[in-house]
């Protein structure tokens, strides 16, 4: 009988014991897995904003400094778009022909797949002079101003990725 | 006996897999918390070298006067912006030369961005002065 009631009351220590150590568990897994998301989430908001800035800056800096190729390209041989008659010096009829391509066709040479873009032209007062592809509407957008000379005026070269 | 010692070495076991874990969690929290953000300075860069270039290319340069210079910078930079530019210069013979410095004070901790761009100044066809613009460009 004493051994019977011996056995018991280990037998509820185990359990007891057992319990709270599955509750420590619990907990520290918890606190484990709500960190390693918050991580996570953080780690991938900060390179899709660091892959749409890269892209925003190689296109930009394409549009500006380069003429295209080739250097005398139009709607239908454009293989690279470039703007530029010489660095930071924008073409009017580049960017005229730029406005007119088709904004499948300017996104699958500037391969920014997945991505949404827009482009504008403004005068260092404000006025504005041209714009091409959709106005930022989604949650994730980066923008980037560049200084050029169009038609002898100073402006303000603004392209924008979004989606 | 042996049970006792078993369960001893189970529980060290566990307190020192639960230290790895946290020394882990610690480790990354610290790295994303002190992880600067390069973007905005990749910005400023981008910005002087920009604007530098306009000044080249709209000739503020070839007045080589500082008050002009200072003005064509005033008209273009942003107004979130601080920019100090140092001009330096010689005639086309090498024997007068001169410099002068315009623009913001340099701030002690930001990050500063800067460069330096060569001009010539051209007048009637000829050239009479070689130049070097550098600059330092920041966030205010």
């Amino acid at each position: 009988m004493l051994q019977h009631h011996k056995h018991r009351k280990k037998g509820q220590i185990a359990a007891l014991d057992f319990f709270i150590a599955l509750l420590i568990f619990s907990v520290i897994l918890t606190i484990t897995m709500l960190r390693w998301s918050n991580y996570y989430s953080k780690i991938s908001e900060r390179m899709e904003y660091h892959e749409m800035m890269t892209k925003a800056f190689q296109i930009s800096d394409a549009l500006i400094k380069s003429q295209g190729v080739p250097s005398n390209w139009n709607k239908d041989n454009v293989r690279i778009i470039g703007l530029a008659i010489e660095d930071r010096i924008l073409s009017v009829d580049k960017v005229n022909a730029f406005a007119n391509l088709s904004f499948n066709k300017t996104k699958s040479i500037f391969q920014i797949y997945g991505y949404k873009f827009y482009f504008n032209l403004t005068k260092i007062n404000g006025e504005a002079i041209k714009e091409y592809g959709d106005k930022p509407t989604g949650k994730k957008s980066v923008s980037v101003k560049r200084y050029v000379l169009y038609n002898n005026e100073k402006t303000i070269m603004q392209f924008d990725v979004w989606k | 006996m042996y049970g006792n010692k078993k369960a001893f070495i189970l529980t060290l076991d566990a307190f020192l897999a639960l230290v790895v874990v946290l020394i882990a969690l610690g480790a990354a929290s610290s790295y994303i918390a002190r992880s600067e953000n390069v973007m905005p300075n990749i910005q400023t860069a981008r910005i002087g070298s920009d604007i530098v270039k306009l000044l080249e290319n709209t000739n503020s340069f070839d007045t080589l006067d500082a008050t002009a210079i200072k003005n064509d910078i005033d008209n273009i930079i942003p107004p979130n912006y601080g920019m100090r530019l140092n001009i330096s210069w010689a005639d086309s013979s090498l024997e007068k030369k001169g410099s002068f410095e315009i623009g913001d004070k340099l701030p002690d901790k930001k990050f500063i961005s800067t460069g330096e761009r060569f001009f010539v100044v051209i007048a009637n066809s000829s050239l009479t002065h070689y130049g070097l613009a550098k600059y330092w460009i920041w966030l205010k």
